[in-house]
This record gives C-alpha cells, sequence and structure tokens, in this order.
C-alpha cells in the first residue's frame, strides 16, 4: 500500500526541525571558534579575565569543533534521506559552516601575520649596511657579541638564538 | 609570543607565562643593551650582526619609523595629568620601587641623571652617541659618588663621565679609565626603554622622575 502523498510531505516537513538545529549548532559551532580571536584581536584592550578566558577556549576548541564537527555532518547525512528540499537547504550549509568553524580553528590569523626568525644568520661588522645612527640591542656573554637591528627586530619581533649554549629569545 | 613545546603564551614585556601548561612560569632577563650601532661597533668590534632576510628586507622598518610611530594613538592610556601616552621614558625598578626616567631630560649638556630609587643610588648616562642610555648603581669602592658628565653630540672624544669624590674619569661602560679609581667598574642596573603608556601598565605604581 502506498503512502499518500500528504502523509508523506508531513514526514518530509518534520525533518525540518531537526534540520533547523542542525543549523544552528553549526553557528554555535562557529562562534566557538571565532570567538577567542574577536576578543584578542588587535587595537581593542582586553581585560586579564576576559583574556584568559579567551586563551583557554583558543587553546582548548580544536578538539572540541572537530568533535562537534564530526557529529553535526554524520547527524546531517543520516537525515538527508528523509529530508525534503526546505530541510535540505538547511542541512547543507549545516555541514559547511561547522566543517568551515572546526578547520578556521587551527588557523590564527594574527599569527599568520608575523615572522618570527628561527634560524638566524649574522655577519662581521663591516659586510652589514647599517647605519651607524640606528640602534641595536645587543646582547654580550663570554666576550662574544651579537647585535640585533632594531629596524629588523621591529618586523620580525622574535629572534630565537642561542649565544655559547645559552637559548635566547630576542624579542621587540 | 607562544612556545612550540607547549602552546603556552608568554608577554614580551615580562617574559611571565600568563596562559597554557607554563602559567606562572618565568624567562630569565639576560642582561643586555639598547644602543645605536656606531657606538656597538666601537665597543664590539668583534661583534656579529643578525642577518636580514631577503624575503622580508622591503618590509623592515624605515629610518624614520620613530617618529612615525610617535604619532599613532594607543589602545590603552597612561594616567591623565602623569606624562603623554608615548613619551618615551626609561623604566628601571630597583628593591620593588619603579621610576620612569623621560628620555627628553637626557641631553648633550646634561647627560647624567642621578636618583636614588629602592634606597640605591643610581644614575642614567646618556652616551657619546647621543642616542644610548645606560644605567648603573653608584655604589662603590664604599661609596656613593655623584657623577658629573658633559659631552657634545657627534664629537665622543670630548665625552666625559666623572665622579666628584675622586675625580676620576669613567668610561660608558662605567669602568673608571684614570684617575684613582681606574680599573674599577660600576654596576650595571637593567632599564627598559619604553613608552609611558605601556610602563605604568606593567608598573602601576611607578613613580616620573621630575627633576
Amino acid at each position: 500500500m502506498s503512502i499518500p502523498a500528504a502523509a508523506r510531505s508531513i514526514r518530509r516537513s518534520h525533518k525540518i526541525v531537526p534540520a533547523l538545529c542542525l543549523f544552528l549548532a553549526s553557528l554555535a559551532t562557529l562562534a566557538l571558534a571565532a570567538y577567542p580571536i574577536y576578543v584578542i584581536r588587535p587595537f581593542r584592550e582586553q581585560t586579564p579575565a576576559a583574556l584568559e578566558r579567551a586563551l583557554w577556549v583558543l587553546m582548548h576548541n580544536k578538539p572540541l569543533l572537530l568533535m562537534l564537527a564530526s557529529l553535526i555532518t554524520v547527524l546531517a547525512l543520516l537525515l538527508w534521506r528523509h529530508a525534503g528540499w526546505v530541510a535540505r537547504s538547511l542541512l547543507v550549509p549545516a555541514m559547511g559552516i561547522t566543517i568551515l568553524a572546526a578547520v578556521s580553528s587551527w588557523i590564527n590569523p594574527y599569527e599568520k601575520m608575523f615572522h618570527p626568525v628561527g634560524a638566524p644568520n649574522f655577519l662581521a661588522s663591516n659586510l652589514t649596511t647599517i647605519d651607524a645612527n640606528d640602534m641595536v640591542i645587543a646582547v654580550t656573554l663570554s666576550g662574544e657579541s651579537r647585535a640585533y637591528p632594531i629596524r629588523e627586530m621591529g618586523y620580525h619581533h622574535i629572534v630565537n638564538d642561542r649565544l655559547h649554549g645559552l637559548p635566547i629569545v630576542v624579542t621587540y | 609570543m607562544r612556545d612550540e613545546e607547549t602552546g603556552s603564551y608568554w608577554q614580551q614585556v615580562t617574559g611571565a607565562a600568563i596562559a597554557g601548561p607554563c602559567k606562572g612560569e618565568q624567562l630569565t632577563l639576560v642582561p643586555q643593551d639598547e644602543l645605536s650601532f656606531g657606538l656597538w661597533k666601537k665597543e664590539q668590534p668583534n661583534g656579529t650582526v643578525l642577518a636580514p632576510l631577503p624575503r622580508y628586507t622591503a618590509k623592515y622598518e624605515k629610518a624614520t619609523w620613530e617618529s612615525e610611530v610617535a604619532k599613532l594613538p594607543t589602545v590603552i592610556h597612561g594616567t591623565k595629568g602623569t606624562l603623554a601616552d608615548r613619551e618615551t621614558i626609561f623604566g628601571v625598578v630597583s628593591n620593588g620601587a619603579a621610576q620612569a626616567y623621560p628620555m627628553s631630560k637626557l641631553t648633550a649638556q646634561s647627560p647624567v641623571l642621578l636618583d636614588v630609587l629602592g634606597g640605591r643610588p643610581i644614575m642614567l648616562v646618556l652616551g657619546p652617541d647621543g642616542k644610548s642610555v645606560r644605567v648603573f648603581s653608584r655604589q662603590i669602592a664604599g661609596r656613593e659618588p655623584e657623577f658629573y658628565g658633559h659631552s657634545v653630540a657627534n664629537t665622543s672624544d670630548s665625552w666625559t663621565l666623572v665622579d666628584d669624590t675622586t675625580l676620576s674619569g669613567w668610561n660608558f661602560d662605567g669602568c673608571a679609565v684614570s684617575g684613582e679609581m681606574k680599573g674599577q667598574c660600576l654596576t650595571r642596573i637593567d632599564a627598559l626603554k619604553d613608552y609611558w603608556f605601556d610602563w605604568q601598565h606593567y608598573h602601576p605604581h611607578s613613580g616620573i622622575y621630575r627633576h
């Protein structure tokens, strides 16, 4: 016995509610991914408490988002077969958004902007083209002295170095 | 800054870890100098210089960067009525007491600032290049002399630093090169060249040298 068309459409439209739930859940995962990036954005002051919360989320949200994205995607795929076009138009963005959220949590745009020096090379003074008036940060250990020009440090901000066996980080 | 091994976050200014597995730990400040390349070359002829990375060289700061940055607004501000946000100061901490010494107070005509901070007699000295500043303890050989300097910009030969007790001549390394104290050296004290708004943020109770 075939199911009447009206009953079929009622069954399909029920899937709109779970589809909407998954869509809203995907928006929540996007918010979770965006929250720390929003709080620690530049040109804005953060209170110590807000910074602590944001950094905690930043350090812990990758596995959580991976789990949530997988869950939402699996549920969306299970729902797909029985979903009508309205529900499906919610399931597609739900999956897309939550996968985007999970992937974006692996990228920190603020870190991408910077280029620390991890394997610095050094030149004798007479081989450089630095002006006598340019300022340098100088570190001298056991008679060995190294200069880190500030015009260069102002770009890299961090140099990981080792002087006489002592690992140092020069930062500006 | 974030370390690769633990993912902890560290403050650049203090070297303290504020979040992550290393939270609460503290990096050790290595004695260092901020000085002009010309002066450093004279003092350390065998020293080596960080090489530029060809890929990024075009993006390095221009020679005028300091005056450009001085015009930029700041996100947080110093207390009203203290100093301008971007006043360049030398921040010194001694026995728990913090003080900001405005760079504008160090000139060729008065290259030495004398002070007592946290009970310790110190001095700030502007170097022969007219740009570099070092901080020394004035306690030496059981005395606490006052020092006087005189320098003319761009003629380092006439830069002299003299103590009022023995009238010995001292160099910018804090070592006596002539007179009774010859061969003795003053103790260097760490100082941070910073903008006032930033220094005050880390040292809310910092005083300001106003002599």
